[in-house]
């Protein structure tokens, strides 16, 4: 049966699922929207979904990516607009594609998350580099996983690259050591938006449409 | 900036399970606020995990935003850390959809489902902004409405609420929402002191300041008495006559924030006529009236359309009674196993058949759970519960058969009548139901037996009110004496706390003078008392105290029957004789047979309320 991988939005209010309540309910307009959902065998059925890497509770997604069987081949654009249609406020279907067959799941494929972090009117009194050489000390590895960052500071906000799964540093450890690292509480709420998953090789990162392929630049 | 624009940036980063205050769920409403002339809020004492798996918010809600002239938005309890933060920012409670203030509606309604949530509604009172008791509120403020099952006894909130609805809203709610938009016209508000003029006159609408309640030199509750010309003797309670064309939702929340129970919800029949003698659904929800199953099949089929849901729940209080079981569940499990929709019940009869109508449905099961509610065959008498020894294994064995390992029994501990050999009787059962589980064993694979264990509360309208609690030394010697009988045999023996039970009992029989208590206990911190993790029964101890009321002379009185009771005011439609007649026959151990069957029982509900039982009937019986 033909796998597809849906591109979607989470912003606005919708930011505030947790990756439980997004799950549940992308699932339940799916079902609503009649999506030929293909399901397992066995005494309990459950459709064959697959999600990529979790958002937190209150982080924004631009591109986030979910991968789901169906019985029979569906006109792609038809279903992207039967499921906008049933989709809550913040929650938006960007592009739905036929896979092909054999092609790497997201679980496989994505290896690596953009996040932009928005301090706000809290911008640091001191540079995002300078405040990276403070932290070193405290948090030795903490840009281990940092593939990449860059500095926006009239924008306030800073965006890094960082690795998905066990090697990476998590993306709470980094907002706890930027927290602490300003030497106070009040960066937090920022507002945190992960623009993009991708998959990094030999230099390359693809994202999982692979519409764009982009050449690393050093950190 | 707004209270969305606040609760956004800044509050709701900060609390647990924030989605709960979006009001983004589908099937919401979002009407333009300011072009609808009746505006109620939905207030429900509990947090929306709780509120939004209820059946009766989803009916309302769809019921009234049905109409053009009218809204019903929804607030739940706050979250204990979502309070700190309003009372921190200064921000009052607000609704779900328009987030708005409650201060801005006409009306707001609570549905009170149980008495320990009467704490939250003092408090959702208080976060509005609003002072607590109706005497203190201006006339142009909110009408303040309650109604559900604990507005049956509504005389511990006396002072707080200005009018109670007694019964099924489907009618009623419609006739007070007309009355407030013609009380208010183009004014901005309606005067509270006019509407309440006006709203005395509908059938079900109890409005405690219109009577006086009065007490002999003890103390003791002498009686109640109408001080206002319109006030009714006694208030009857509605009751929807022809359910079967009544309003039902097919286009219901779809929560956005996990609650309790995520499932569509189809109600199948109303009222239950089996008649247990502790129970008060069975008396305030009668006669039965069931909906036929073409109306059930189509409603089906809208709700699994319009929520998505991955589970079809059939809601009555037993689902099994159904008529035309034969007709509408071969249908229902098609049309469900072609959408990958579960079906599950939400109770089963201690019976095999119950089990083996479970088993043929679609969806994912593991436990099951029964309810013999009394050990030994003397005491179920006594409580009209018309199940056996042998119902209740046969219907384990299926269980077992089925393949679900995981069963869970209820009982009910301090009944009336109740001897050791009662108690002795619960541990026989169930070692007998671990003796059964052996045999089913495979391999490594045991059943597991959960004994959930509950403590009799006396309440009211039923053949029990007359009845005290027992002493909470007695119940907590009981619960002991149960759980070291049924340790010995490897099963888990969870109770509820006998302090809450206690509570519980006090309120459920209380008269108004437990007002003043509810507002110490309140002011003292009480929020969530049916929360264990919240439930502060210190406090409330301090509050009784302080006012020199002991709640013993509550939870454990007696009454005689000519006796004044507090929620007499109240008419459930059930005569009196016949709740003296029953409690005399429970005392005699005499079941009374369920008047499905034709043998009518004279509750004295069909002629009293002017309904009768709607059954239908299934093609195989």
């Amino acid at each position: 049966m033909p796998w597809y991988r849906l591109e979607y939005t989470k912003k606005d209010t919708a930011r505030f699922l947790s990756h439980r309540e997004l799950m549940t309910t992308l699932q339940r307009a799916m079902k609503r929207a009649s999506f030929p959902l293909t399901y397992s065998r066995g005494h309990h059925p459950r459709p064959k979904l697959s999600y990529g890497p979790p958002l937190g509770v209150g982080v924004a997604g631009l591109r986030e990516y979910m991968d789901l069987e169906l019985d029979r081949e569906i006109s792609t654009l038809e279903y992207l607009q039967f499921l906008n249609d049933q989709l809550p406020p913040g929650i938006i279907a960007q592009n739905l594609v036929k896979l092909d067959p054999g092609e790497a799941g997201l679980g496989k494929f994505i290896n690596c998350a953009c996040y932009r972090i928005e301090a706000g009117s809290c911008i640091p009194t001191i540079s995002w580099e300078q405040l990276f050489n403070k932290l070193e000390e405290e948090y030795p590895n903490l840009t281990d996983g940092l593939l990449k960052w860059c500095v926006d500071l009239a924008g306030g906000y800073l965006e890094v690259l960082m690795e998905v799964g066990q090697k990476g540093v998590s993306l709470r450890t980094l907002l706890e050591a930027l927290n602490k690292g300003i030497g106070t509480s009040v960066l937090l709420p920022v507002m945190v938006t992960r623009t993009g998953l991708y998959q990094l090789e030999n230099g390359l990162l693809i994202d999982p449409l692979k519409k764009y392929t982009h050449l690393l630049e050093e950190k | 900036m707004t209270i969305k624009q606040l609760l956004v940036e800044k509050i709701l980063p900060q609390v647990r399970k924030p989605a709960q205050y979006l009001g983004t769920e589908w099937n919401s409403v979002h009407k333009d606020f300011d072009a609808v002339p009746a505006r109620m809020v939905f207030a429900f004492p509990d947090l929306y995990e709780v509120g939004m798996s209820h059946l009766g918010l989803q009916i309302l809600y769809g019921l009234v935003n049905q109409r053009e002239d009218c809204l019903l938005e929804r607030s739940f309890a706050p979250a204990v850390d979502m309070e700190a933060e309003l009372r921190r920012a200064g921000l009052p409670l607000f609704s779900l959809e328009s987030h708005r203030p409650l201060k801005d509606f006409d009306v707001i309604g609570f549905t009170l489902q149980y008495e320990l949530s009467f704490s939250n509604v003092l408090n959702m009172l208080d976060l509005a902004g609003l002072p607590l008791r109706s005497a203190d509120r201006q006339d142009d403020q909110p009408l303040v409405i309650a109604g559900g099952p604990a507005a049956y006894n509504p005389e511990p909130l006396a002072p707080f609420i200005d009018a109670f609805l007694i019964g099924e809203g489907e009618e009623a709610l419609l006739e007070i929402l007309d009355v407030v938009g013609e009380v208010k016209g183009d004014k901005g508000r309606a005067s509270r002191s006019q509407l309440l003029e006006r709203l005395v006159e509908i059938p079900g609408v109890y409005i405690p300041s219109y009577y006086r309640a009065e007490y002999n030199e003890q103390g003791w509750y002498k009686g109640i008495k109408p001080i206002h010309p319109k006030a009714p003797e006694r208030v009857q309670r509605r009751v929807v006559r022809e359910l079967d064309s009544a309003y039902f939702p097919v286009s219901q929340l779809v929560p956005i924030s996990e609650a309790v129970h995520e499932r569509g919800m189809l109600e199948i029949f109303r009222g239950c006529t089996r008649g247990c003698r502790f129970c008060q659904a069975g008396v305030i929800y009668r006669p039965v009236r069931e909906r036929t199953p073409e109306t059930l099949l189509a409603a089906a089929r809208d709700i699994i359309k319009n929520t998505g849901f991955e589970e079809v729940s059939l809601i009555s209080l037993s689902s099994l009674d159904y008529g035309a079981l034969d007709q509408l569940l071969p249908q229902l499990t098609q049309g469900c196993e072609a959408t990958r929709i579960g079906i599950s019940l939400p109770s089963l009869r201690v019976d095999s058949f119950s089990v083996k109508t479970a088993q043929g449905l679609p969806g994912r099961r593991t436990s099951v759970t029964f309810a013999p509610e009394a050990g030994t065959q003397r005491l179920r008498d006594v409580i009209n519960k018309g199940v056996t020894e042998e119902d209740l294994f046969k219907a384990v064995e299926a269980a077992f058969d089925a393949g679900w390992f995981a069963v869970k029994l209820y009982f009910m501990v301090g009944l009336p009548t109740e001897t050791i050999d009662d108690l002795k009787g619960i541990a026989d059962l169930v070692n007998e139901v671990i003796q059964i589980g052996k045999r089913y064993s495979r391999g490594k694979k045991r059943p597991r037996i959960t004994v959930s264990a509950s403590s009799f509360v006396p309440k009211a309208h039923t053949p029990f009110q007359w009845e005290g609690q027992n002493s909470r030394d007695l119940l907590t010697k009981k619960h002991h004496y149960v759980r070291e009988l049924v340790k010995r045999s490897r099963a888990e023996y969870n109770w509820h706390s006998i302090d809450a039970s206690f509570l519980e009992a006090c309120f459920a029989r209380g008269d108004r003078k437990l007002a003043d208590v509810l507002e110490i206990a309140y002011k003292k911190g009480c929020r969530f008392d049916g929360w264990s993790e919240h439930f502060r029964f210190s406090l409330w101890m301090e509050s009784f105290n302080e006012l020199g009321i002991d709640p013993v002379d509550y939870a454990e009185k007696t009454f005689a029957y000519d006796e004044a009771l507090p929620w007499e005011v109240i008419d459930a439609g059930v005569s009196k004789d016949f709740l003296i007649e029953e409690h005399q026959r429970a005392l005699a151990g005499k079941p009374t047979p369920d008047c499905r069957a034709g043998r009518c029982g004279k509750c004295g509900v069909c002629p009293s309320l002017k309904v009768a039982n709607c059954l239908v009937k299934g093609r195989g019986r």
